[in-house]
């Protein structure tokens, strides 16, 4: 599990970007961050993820602190989906995911590394992009393949079913409807591979729908975090987004459903 | 049975990927066959056969005859040391020019472009003309490497400033680290400018053999010397190929895939400064053979740095051997300096590089 208790982000301009925030993210369970634009969401993954520097607190990786923890071992059981990966060279799709192989290199066969590889890029629907040039696909795709080598970085754990992690910074920023479904879809079947993960997103009811916790920010402040029928209330979502919504139980499926209605308040 | 399983797979592997593996080999045998054949090129020509000859007799296991002993004496003591520097030159600026490219995730960094040669030759310069009187206190052997040492320091200087420069969170620019290559080019330019103006004769035309790039003074003792550095430079470099492969999906991404990058980072920046400079103190500035390179050798391969490196160290070497070629006989019995060749060679490619891109802004 990965344990983050009390921490916060300052910057040198004495902004403050997190502000004490604390979660917990259990094998096997989804957690939803959701907020407004500059509410701290991305700050909050990064701080986890070692991306920026956390000024206060502690974060527990299975009861270690993270910083005790050599980072070619963290790679094996923790990957992390990054908003923004370029790249200048011309590799193919494939190749950009057996890249998420690396921290198994000198461990595996070849055979076995591009037996996931291929098997990953399946479950990410960018199979029949294998030999495209990555420079040359959309935005959608590219975020696709790379969905697909954070999912081959975990895979050896997947498959024994052994706690592991996930970490996504806005992963469906890019993508149509469809595979934005699809995407929280296979997060969902890698929850039920004992994957712990961890989510920005925008879209509220793709965060109902998919997630176990939901987690909402506020000005670098946790307004609620919980279930998303404990925390999507007409009255905390209007406080959290400043913007009234009306929220209805959803019509096919067990989870609440959010409409952003009339002007703001 | 686990035997069997093995070479499978690494059958597999190369049948994957041999597309690269037999343009690998290919240059390896153009390489081999053009040094035999650049052996025996030069004012007194000798026949390749003649050559082999020559040199498998050293090996013991044939005599010479009288006719080719004289010959041997030219191999042994002009050509070869010559085509050894050569090899070890063109295939340490191709691998660091790959290296840095892969540094700062962008196809253009090339070593003199970004002023990292400029850099080592002021240095260099710094030590012909100042040194004098400064090596006579100094030991020996530390005097004669007094050389090689400032290049390499003035190599790192230069590689670190434009790397701190143009690089943030990660990031490089593109623009600023050409921009910063050109004020650290001017700069080097500048203080070469006041070296020269306070150096006798003699000194100016060692200054300016510096700065047009040539490999003629090339004797054994020149290659014992340096040898080992460039070796260790190519050889270290090419070590890094995997993680050069995930420094390209940028710093925060690869760290995410275990890699220490810090410590990479340092590594490759020193592994090419200390190839680089230890190249400029022996053959000055020869430009172009970092960028081209790397370059060319994606088209056919693709960006992977595991084929990419022993790749560049191949083409490297058989560029400046042509070159080298070339600026030995286009004017016999005069020779042309060597990085006039590589500049009229290079900097075309640099502006068709420039044209075919200027749309997409993608460099390859």
């Amino acid at each position: 599990m990965i344990k983050v208790d009390d921490i916060s982000v300052k910057l040198p301009s004495k902004k403050v970007l997190v502000h004490g925030v604390s979660l917990i993210v259990k094998p096997g369970t989804v957690t939803a961050i959701v907020g407004k634009n500059g509410a701290g969401k991305s700050s909050l993954l990064k701080a986890i993820c070692g991306d920026i520097k956390k000024t206060k607190g502690e974060i527990y990786f299975e009861d270690q602190p993270i910083s005790n923890i050599d980072i070619s071992d963290l790679a094996k059981k923790r990957a992390v989906m990054s908003q923004k990966t370029t790249i200048d060279f011309s590799f193919t799709a494939q190749e950009i995911v057996a890249l998420g192989r690396n921290p198994f290199w000198g461990t595996v066969t070849s055979t076995e590394d591009e037996r996931i590889v291929l098997k990953c890029m399946e479950k990410a629907d960018v199979i029949h992009l294998k030999d495209q040039t990555f420079t040359t696909l959309s935005g959608g795709e590219q975020q696709r393949i790379h969905f697909a080598r954070a999912l081959a970085q975990i895979w050896n754990s997947v498959e024994k079913k052994e706690p592991s992690y996930l970490l996504l910074d806005e992963p469906l920023a890019s993508l149509d409807v469809t595979h934005q479904h699809e995407m929280m879809q296979v997060l969902r079947f890698l929850s039920a591979h004992q994957v712990g993960i961890l989510i920005v997103v925008h879209d509220l009811n793709l965060a109902a729908q998919y997630s176990d916790q939901v987690h909402i920010l506020k000005d670098g402040k946790t307004v609620v975090f919980g279930s998303p029928f404990e925390v999507f209330t007409e009255k905390i979502i209007a406080q959290a987004f400043d913007y009234p919504v009306s929220i209805i139980p959803h019509p096919k499926i067990r989870c609440p459903l959010i409409i952003a209605s009339g002007s703001p308040t | 049975m686990f035997l069997s399983t093995v070479s499978i797979a690494e059958s597999n592997w190369i049948i994957k990927n041999r597309r690269q593996v037999i343009t690998l080999l290919v240059l390896f045998i153009v390489l081999l066959f053009f040094s035999v054949l650049s052996i025996g090129m030069g004012p007194v020509s000798i026949a390749p056969s003649v050559v082999l000859k020559i040199l498998v007799s050293k090996l013991g296991l044939i005599e010479l005859n009288d006719t080719f002993s004289q010959f041997s004496a030219i191999v042994f003591s002009i050509r070869l040391p010559r085509i050894i520097m050569a090899i070890l030159v063109g295939a340490t600026l191709a691998i660091s020019g790959a290296a840095l490219q892969g540094l700062f995730r962008n196809p253009l960094a090339d070593p003199t472009l970004i002023g990292v040669s400029s850099g080592s030759a002021l240095a260099a310069a710094a030590v012909i003309i100042l040194g004098g009187s400064f090596t006579a206190l100094l030991p020996n052997f530390i005097a004669s490497m007094l050389l090689p040492i400032s290049a390499f320091s003035g190599g790192l200087i230069a590689t670190w400033l434009v790397y701190i420069i143009s690089t943030q969170y990660g990031r490089t620019s593109v623009t600023t680290m050409l921009l910063a290559g050109i004020a650290i080019n001017a700069l080097a330019a500048a203080g070469i400018g006041y070296l020269i103006f306070t150096a006798n004769d003699t000194q100016i035309r060692d200054i300016t053999f510096w700065t047009l790039g040539s490999i003629g003074g090339s004797v054994w003792n020149t290659v014992f010397k340096t040898a080992p550095f460039l070796s260790l430079s190519i050889i270290g470099l090419s070590l890094l190929s995997r993680q050069m492969n995930l420094m390209l999906l940028g710093e925060t991404a690869a760290k995410h895939l275990g890699m220490n990058t810090e410590r990479i980072k340092k590594l490759v920046i020193l592994l090419a400064a200390l190839g680089i400079g230890t190249a400029v103190s022996v053959s000055g500035i020869i430009g172009f053979v970092g960028l081209v390179v790397p370059h060319l050798l994606r088209l056919f391969i693709g960006p992977d740095h595991r084929f990419l490196m022993p790749g560049s160290i191949l083409l490297g070497a058989l560029l400046l051997l042509s070159a080298d070629f070339f600026a030995r006989m286009v004017a016999i019995p005069a020779e042309l300096p060597i990085g006039i060749v590589t500049a009229t060679i290079g900097a075309p490619f640099f502006l068709w590089l420039l044209i075919r891109n200027r749309s997409t802004a993608e460099y390859l």
